[in-house]
């Protein structure tokens, strides 16, 4: 069954490069430009296996959609951060609400498809 | 104690460099810098806020440089072209913010934007720091314009140790 990733950055180019990776490794992917477009398509009905999110965004960034996220019922998708971001207090804020994974840009097709590959096992 | 500024354009180049390799660009720092007076360039800018520094980064190339490091299968439009640029303008920054963090300076950046248009440069300030700074690449010269304010007496400290360095290792799974 094909597995859905949620693709979660303000940056139309990197969204393109990340959907690109993940259709190309057998992922169905969705898109959402900030964090309140990602809530409103998890809250509308979208199933993802997972969301591969964005930091620094306008209306929502990133650390708040995962701390948004973690109040909602389980089961939840697993979170993987792509950004450029490293300042080990926000590493540990994603990490205490869930995030399950920190990837630096620019991206690295290869190290994001492994890194989908093993947060959607089941 | 010592002045932050020429410790900052180090970190700056640095980074540079550091960046564009990833795209198989080798940056050569030049003495010169002879903005761009005429042509289809593209221009990045993000700006960054903090107790101790603030200011702003651009980044300027000619069109045809930023086309030969885009992902082939990017369509040729100006809107993802400037996308693109403002994320370059995101990513150097974010590599001099990591690089900055452990010597005890915290900053936060804004959302990037970009344009492409003809004779963007801006003119050069005639009373500040040179704050234009030009490498040369096989694809055509990349200049970096870096303004930076610090707080007054501010120095940069010893660089402490981080648990997690997600620069070196990029990616970490928990």
């Amino acid at each position: 069954m094909t597995k859905t990733v949620l693709v979660v950055d303000d940056s139309a180019s990197v969204r393109m490069q990340v959907s690109r990776a993940l259709a190309s490794a057998g992922f169905e992917v969705l898109e959402a430009v900030d964090g309140i477009d990602a809530l409103e398509k998890l809250t509308g009905g979208a199933t993802v296996a997972l969301v591969v999110c964005d930091i620094n965004m306008p209306r929502m960034n990133g650390v708040e959609l995962i701390e948004s996220l973690a109040q909602r019922p389980a089961p939840r998708p697993p979170i993987l951060m792509l950004t450029t971001e490293g300042h080990p207090a926000l590493i540990q804020r994603a990490k205490a609400s869930g995030a399950r994974g920190w990837m630096m840009k620019p991206l690295k097709p290869e190290l994001l498809v492994a890194a989908a590959r093993k947060l959607t096992a089941a | 104690m010592s002045d932050p500024y020429p410790k900052i354009i180090v970190l700056l180049r640095g980074a540079a460099h550091e960046l564009f390799a990833l795209y198989g660009l080798s940056l050569v720092p030049s003495a010169a810098c002879a903005l761009p007076a005429k042509g289809r360039q593209v221009l990045g800018t993000i700006g960054f806020g903090g107790p101790d520094m603030k200011g702003a980064l651009a980044i300027l190339a000619d069109e045809t440089f930023w086309r030969s490091i885009a992902p082939p299968e990017q369509p040729k439009d100006d809107a993802i072209l400037a996308d693109m640029v403002g994320e370059f303008a995101n990513m150097l920054l974010g590599r001099l913010r990591n690089a900055v963090l452990p010597l005890g300076a915290e900053v936060a950046t804004a959302i990037p934007s970009a344009v492409c248009g003809t004779d963007l440069a801006p003119h050069r300030s005639s009373v500040a720091k040179p704050d234009w700074h030009m490498f040369r690449t096989d694809r055509g010269p990349l200049f970096v314009r870096f303004q930076v304010a610090f707080r007054r007496d501010f120095r940069f400290s010893e660089e402490t140790e981080w648990s997690v360095r997600p620069n070196e290792a990029d990616l970490v799974l928990f």
